[in-house]
């Protein structure tokens, strides 16, 4: 196992608002991550769509400095708003100066659930900057209007852009994938949700294991089910190990905040 | 249990054993199968050959199935489906595809049963897709088929559904208390569903679990509702990968004896071990 190591690009800690599964503080998700064998994880607050992006980011912070984290397994994704909205949203160099200072290393954005549009003319200053940077960006398939065609949008808009797309649905997303990989070289795919049979060495032979991710999903998903499919995955042993941590250690390790 | 350790380093466990070997030492039964090109999905690897491989790289020793065509079309019989498995070495088994809109068509298949077995097993109600419920009077031949000989019956069910929902599928099992009720993925979405049917019909219902190993819990939940004893495993191949299905019956918090219950043993004190 430890030949291995995993490093989950989707994970969510904090209480959602429905009351469904979640994960109260770093403690409880390090021992679920242990668990499974998970080394590290990019987290997300459970109820940052609800709740939105100051508060998100403020508990991730808090989270993040806890002294089960002393080791720095987690580590913080801040949810962004449109610039134009100075007081929840400081400029960038402002931005990613607290995000350095309090062991972030990606930026996420709800555009939906926070109703804007993810367009130049509302984010422009903020991720040319991150797309100079090098700053990965979460791309939740389902937080953008009309989905794909929102996501494919704001891809053009932002073609330097380092994206991770997660969340992408179960049920067989390769008619929407693949063009996206094909056509943006800065898009990565976390594969936590995608089952297809045999599909990741599908995907690994057409555009390089450096384009996948591995992600779990918690708390909606488990760990295992994703890691015992890539260590199943015919493919060779460094590819593997790519997908399932080296390739996300290199995104974090080059986003210069 | 070294809870230093993770689930894929206990040794002696399935988890330690799939991980090092990619496949367990007992017989895999895929209880929920099809296959064919599908409306919405690229599958690429969605015909015989590639499905075969792919099972026995998994070491899944049966998978049943009906074919997506003939669930989707008229045009597309059962026969053409058998035709197709006959030469796999009994890898693949079929349930008659029973499309309530066509009923001389279900006529003919039922007719033509004992020419297809052993590689027929049962039929496969798909009831939201062709928006019959289960319980109204285009079903009631194919029931009575199965309820005579005791046949299983692979449902879609869905939470919620006004053809197979839960609601729908309690009137079922009283109905027809000889048919061997298959629930496909356990009314997903409705938490209450599982307890409600076994609660009411606990000899004749099985929980299959297409699209739920890997969901956080939802197992486990099962496993509470009905026990152990009464689920199914399957994956919707050439939906959903073997690796990841059974990874998911791996990873759930249930003990080794529940893994292996669901992966291999109830199949088999359904059907017995040379099927």
């Amino acid at each position: 196992m430890r030949e291995m190591k995993f490093f989950d690009a989707a994970a969510s800690v904090g209480l959602p608002a429905s009351g469904g599964p979640g994960y109260a503080d770093s403690r409880a998700l390090l021992d679920e991550m242990d668990h499974y064998g998970v080394d590290s994880a990019l987290i997300q607050h459970a109820s940052v769509r609800e709740v939105g992006s100051e508060f998100a980011n403020r508990r991730i912070a808090a989270v993040l400095a806890e002294p089960a984290n002393e080791s720095k397994r987690l580590i913080g994704v801040a949810s962004i708003l449109p610039v134009s909205c100075e007081r929840e949203q400081p400029d960038a160099r402002t931005f990613f100066s607290w995000m350095k200072a309090n062991g972030f290393a990606a930026l996420s954005l709800y555009p939906s659930s926070h109703r804007y549009l993810p367009n130049r003319a509302t984010l422009a200053p903020l991720l040319d900057e991150a797309s100079e940077r090098s700053v990965p960006v979460l791309v939740r398939i389902c937080d953008f209007d009309n989905r794909w065609t929102g996501v494919v949008a704001f891809l053009e808009a932002f073609p330097k852009l380092r994206t991770i797309l997660y969340d992408v649905g179960l049920w067989g997303a390769d008619r929407l994938v693949r063009p996206v990989l094909e056509t943006f070289p800065g898009a990565h795919f976390a594969v936590g949700d995608y089952w297809v049979p045999e599909g990741i060495a599908s995907l690994v032979r057409k555009y390089g294991a450096e384009r996948l991710l591995y992600s779990s999903g918690i708390p909606d998903f488990n760990h295992g089910s994703m890691m015992a499919a890539i260590r199943c995955a015919q493919i060779d042993e460094n590819a593997k190990k790519q997908i399932a941590a080296l390739n996300l250690e290199r995104l974090v390790k080059e986003a210069e905040l | 249990m070294n809870k230093n350790l993770s689930i894929w380093e206990q040794e002696g466990t399935l988890a330690a054993a799939f991980w090092k070997n990619g496949k367990l030492d007992f017989p895999v039964y895929d209880m929920h199968g099809h296959m064919g090109s599908h409306n919405a999905i690229y599958m690429e690897n969605c015909e015989v050959d590639a499905m075969a491989e792919h099972l026995r790289r998994a070491g899944v020793k049966h998978l049943v199935f009906s074919h997506h065509h003939a669930l989707h079309s008229p045009e597309f019989r059962n026969r053409d489906a058998w035709n197709m498995i006959r030469n796999q070495d009994g890898l693949f088994r079929l349930y008659l595809a029973i499309n309530p809109n066509f009923p001389a068509t279900i006529r003919e298949d039922l007719a033509a049963f004992d020419e297809f077995s052993p590689l027929v097993i049962g039929l496969k109600f798909l009831a939201d897709y062709h928006h019959v419920k289960v319980t109204d009077k285009p079903y009631e031949a194919a029931f009575e088929f199965a309820e005579a000989r005791s046949l299983p019956i692979l449902f879609h069910t869905w939470g919620g559904s006004p053809y197979d929902g839960a609601d729908v599928m309690l009137e079922a099992v009283k109905r027809y208390p000889h048919v061997k009720f298959f629930l496909g993925h356990s009314f997903s979405g409705d938490a209450t569903g599982v307890k409600r049917l076994h609660e009411a019909s606990p000899d004749n219902t099985w929980f299959e679990l297409t699209s739920l190993p890997g969901q956080r819990g939802v197992i486990e939940r099962i496993v509470r509702d009905a026990g152990a004893d009464r689920i199914l495993y399957g994956t919707d191949l050439p939906w959903f990968d073997e690796f990841q299905g059974i990874g998911g019956v791996l990873s759930a918090k249930i003990s080794d004896a529940a893994k292996k219950a669901i992966l291999c043993d109830n199949a088999e004190a359904i059907f017995g071990k040379n099927w």
